[in-house]
């Protein structure tokens, strides 16, 4: 139960790095294209 | 601060960074239906991750996730680095804790369509409001000559004048 709960804890924060990565590649991406 | 609730007051608010732009009917509409399209987007992304995210960070999520849009659209087209204010405001933060919970409801659920037609139902109310000022400025300002409404406030200024006066008229008594 606690192996599961702590899994699911660490894909969260997993995820939330992920967005911030998307979100760093959004403000990658519109200045390429600005150029 | 405390955001209202209701569907007027919030598509009023949207509209306030509209009156210091100086556009035409075309321009206010194409900037307000590129609002309406961002705001409905921010709403399906945040339906279907909102559970993903850790509990304390959903706020900062959803605010970083505005400003690096504003960012973004801003380089790459002409709208007014502003321009997030207005879907800010047509989509209150209260958004993220709405009563429906997504983990109560499957994707197919009735749920999901009812809460998707009430957000696309404020954009579109959002868009014809735009649209709708845009043209009684463009109609004021051309035919009636009405020199206040060569500039959004100042028709708004007007509005909010005749509306004062229409509740503020002089006492009559029954005769």
């Amino acid at each position: 139960m606690n192996i599961k709960k702590a899994a699911m804890t660490a894909s969260k924060y997993l995820f939330l790095v992920l967005f911030l990565c998307l979100l760093v590649a959004i403000l990658g991406a519109a200045q390429t294209l600005r150029r | 601060m405390k955001l209202p609730e209701s569907l007027f007051s919030r598509l009023f608010l949207a509209y306030l960074p509209f009156m210091v732009y100086p556009y035409g009917f075309f321009k206010a509409g194409v900037a307000a239906l590129w609002i309406v399209v961002f705001l409905w987007i921010t709403v399906a992304f945040f339906w279907f991750t909102r559970r993903i995210f850790p509990d304390r960070s959903l706020k900062c999520a959803f605010f970083l996730w505005l400003i690096v849009w504003a960012q973004a659209v801003w380089t790459l087209t002409k709208l007014p680095p502003y321009w997030i204010v207005s879907v800010f405001f047509l989509a209150p933060v209260s958004f993220l804790e709405d009563t429906v919970k997504p983990g109560h409801v499957r994707v197919f659920s009735r749920q999901v369509p009812k809460y998707f037609f009430e957000r696309a139902l404020a954009g579109i109310g959002f868009a014809g409001f735009v649209m709708l000022l845009a043209l009684v400025r463009g109609v004021g300002e051309k035919h009636l000559g009405i020199h206040a409404f060569e500039q959004p406030a100042g028709m708004l200024l007007v509005i909010a004048a005749v509306a004062f006066l229409w509740k503020n008229q002089p006492y009559q008594g029954r005769r």
